[in-house]
């Protein structure tokens, strides 16, 4: 018998005792009776010739919008945890959209960033920049990562769509680009699957009114773009962000300010658009 | 006369096992993992693994202890991928936790939460079900140096624990 005085042994016999005793769930028929080895075998086949549907699908579809020179996938480009930073997002900065000559998909010559997710086709219509207002939302932080999410809300006339995963970069105080802390795009499990693979916005012309859930399960006329990174971490060299979405570019000023010495390599993840139910 | 076969389990024999030892084994599974959702999981998935092997288990008094085991491993299972995905992902949503679920003792619940889930398992298989240590061991299958070696580890943790809530 274990001898450690100090312990309350009883109560944590009570304690435990007391856990044994709760209602447990009650069992999914379907999942625990289990579908036999025939049954396995054939959803394995099943899955496998979807996911070579999907995949033919996505090359076909990236090829086609890229007149066939589409960069290789890097989907499965390894993830490194680092260190990473706590942010100070500069509250409500308003962004500069700065209007591309071909508000189009077409890739820009210049060297941005490369979008691990492969390009969505376009169902309705796209948001365009003239369109969208950008500001920084709340962030949050636990022990270990944290996230900060950017708020594009439609203001122009009529309803448009974001979807996939803007082309992001990050700046240097004299704008310079940063190639370090590096950019991965990654797509959350945890964000909501939307019937048409974006979010729907719709027109937000109304300061100050609610805005409202929409049917996608998001605040009416905004979604937003989730950073997500390691909260312990600083990089004093961002001093903006550049994203490339709706054959625009905003260009956000935003602060990763942190003391700790060595600590300027990071990684951070951008997210897939979503719903801006997330982010107040 | 002839002889008289044991009858293959069958569906009462499940629903029985179920009804006998599912609160003791959720239980389990919510002490290893920590909160409820992933717990359900392990719940779940362990009673699937376990009907998977049913026919397995000759000896009938061992069910308990060989459920405990499938429950332990499921939840470990959970809680390593937990562990794993919240590498990568931002929690959006928290579950009930120990100290929330034990409501009873919510100090005792908290102060457990800070163990890990080989120490929560060794102590909730030790104290909660009676298991031995030995048997603790067959079930988390180590040896019994490792799991005094984890209930010593745990009880340091708890004294400090606890003490603090004292204080």
């Amino acid at each position: 018998m274990t001898n450690v005085p100090e312990v309350d042994e009883d109560r944590l016999r009570r304690g435990l005792r007391a856990l044994t005793t709760m209602d447990p769930p009650a069992l999914d028929n379907a999942r625990v009776a289990g579908t036999g080895w025939v049954g396995s075998f054939v959803v394995g086949i099943a899955t496998v010739v979807l996911l070579a549907g999907v995949l033919t699908t996505t090359l076909v579809l990236r090829n086609r919008d890229t007149g066939g020179a589409a960069p290789p996938a890097t989907a499965s480009s390894p993830k490194t945890p680092a260190p990473s930073f706590s942010p100070q997002p500069t509250p409500s900065v308003m962004p500069t959209p700065t209007p591309s000559p071909m508000p189009t998909a077409t890739p820009s010559p210049t060297p941005l960033a490369t979008s691990a997710v492969a390009y969505l086709p376009p169902i309705g219509p796209q948001c365009l920049a003239s369109q969208l207002e950008v500001r920084v939302g709340d962030g949050f932080s636990n022990l270990s990562n944290a996230a900060l999410y950017l708020i594009f809300t439609d203001r122009g006339p009529a309803r448009c769509t974001l979807r996939g995963t803007p082309i992001v970069q990050l700046l240097d105080s004299r704008g310079r680009t940063l190639t370090s802390p590096p950019l991965q795009d990654t797509p959350s499990g945890y964000i909501p699957a939307l019937p048409n693979n974006g979010v729907g916005l719709l027109p937000l012309q109304s300061e100050g009114v609610a805005p409202g859930p929409s049917p996608e399960g998001g605040i009416r006329g905004q979604a937003s773009l989730p950073l997500q990174f390691y909260a312990d971490g600083c990089n004093a060299a961002i001093a903006a962000i550049r994203i490339r979405v709706g054959g625009g570019t905003f260009t956000i000023p935003l602060t990763f300010s942190g003391s700790a010495p060595g600590c300027q390599t990071t990684t951070i993840f951008v997210n897939p658009f979503q719903p801006a139910e997330y982010a107040r | 006369m002839g002889l008289i076969k044991t009858p293959p389990p069958g569906k009462d024999d499940v629903e029985e096992a179920v009804a006998r030892y599912g609160a003791e084994m959720y239980g389990l599974a919510v002490a290893i993992t920590g909160n409820v959702h992933d717990a359900e999981d392990a719940y779940q998935s362990a009673w699937s693994n376990a009907l998977g092997h049913w026919e397995q288990l000759r000896d009938i008094s061992k069910r308990r202890s060989w459920l405990a085991s499938t429950v332990a491993r499921s939840a470990m299972q959970v809680r390593r991928r937990r562990a794993f995905s919240d590498r990568w992902h931002v929690t959006l949503s928290e579950a009930p936790d120990l100290s929330t679920v034990m409501r009873w003792d919510p100090g005792l619940g908290s102060a457990i939460a800070h163990l890990s889930a080989r120490q929560r398992a060794v102590i909730t298989l030790h104290f909660g079900h009676g298991f031995t240590l030995d048997e603790v061991a067959a079930i988390l299958e180590c040896c019994g140096g490792t799991v005094r070696s984890h209930l010593a580890r745990a009880l340091a943790t708890l004294r400090v624990r606890l003490g603090d809530e004292r204080a």
